[in-house]
């Protein structure tokens, strides 16, 4: 089990990011399924950061990552923000021309692609958020390609 | 992340590379509004070098989108590959913002 506490803020984003970045070259994940993975993850800490601590009281974030014996990585986003739960926030509507269309809602919409599972449970004053991701078959040198630079 | 630019024909075309996120995004939104605020009305967004976009980078985009069009101008994508193209198709941006496969084919579509 890794373990990460930051205060949620946009500055730790990057701290964040690397952090799980790091955890996920760990393991046989594709350049690509990172990328999706760290996607979902940045929309998750930025709905923390507006939704659970609505922007002016940034508290503490516990972030940690582990292996599951079913072979899955599980991401756990732990704060102590005001009731939020992103699973029962409905998808926007995709068709809309460019005058109507809004961003609000996207955030969740690649949470949902880009995971294999999400789930939401509020725990005393907690709101803790999971991903469960399904880990590659193969080993890591498999997939290191020469598509390393980012 | 970085934003070169440059004119061809009569649009200006902006390179981006690395990170669109929720740090890096409203340096793009930024420098899109004050670019149609000069008067631009021809751009092409050459997404080629970009490695990662969120919804953050989407936002700056669909600003500078919304911008150009009310002031009858236009806004072309080009080069959207990997997680860039994937965000985009999953988003539904590429059917409101039209996305050709290079920076040329988007200068010498017609309008």
């Amino acid at each position: 089990m890794n373990v990460l506490t930051l205060k949620a803020d946009i500055v730790n984003l990057p701290v964040f990011l690397r952090f799980l970045t790091q955890f996920l070259k760990e393991r046989p994940f594709s350049l690509q399924r990172r990328k999706e993975i760290e996607i979902a993850a940045e929309e998750a800490f930025v709905n923390i950061i507006r939704y659970a601590y609505k922007f002016d009281k940034p508290g503490d974030l516990q972030l940690s990552f582990h292996e599951t014996a079913n072979k899955r990585v599980e991401i756990e986003f732990r704060d102590r923000g005001v009731p939020f739960d992103p699973t029962s926030m409905t998808e926007p509507d995709t068709e809309l021309s460019i005058s109507e269309r809004k961003i609000g809602g996207l955030g969740v919409l690649f949470i949902r692609r880009m995971v294999d599972g999400l789930s939401y449970r509020r725990q005393g004053d907690q709101n803790i958020l999971t991903f469960s991701i399904l880990m590659p078959e193969g080993d890591i040198a498999n997939t290191r390609g020469k598509t390393e630079a980012s | 992340m970085e934003i070169t630019k440059r004119k061809e024909d009569n649009f200006s075309v902006l390179s981006v590379s690395g990170r669109l996120d929720a740090v890096t995004s409203p340096e793009l939104e930024k420098e899109l509004l004050s670019i149609i605020a000069e008067g631009e009305k021809s751009l092409v967004l050459d997404l080629a070098k970009l490695d990662y976009i969120s919804s953050a980078g989407l936002r700056a985009v669909l600003a500078g989108a919304k911008k150009i069009k009310q002031q009858q101008g236009t806004l072309r994508l080009a080069c959207l590959k990997g997680v860039v193209k994937e965000v985009f198709e999953v988003s539904g941006f590429d059917s409101i913002i039209p996305c050709f496969e290079t920076a040329e084919s988007a200068l010498k579509a017609g309008s």
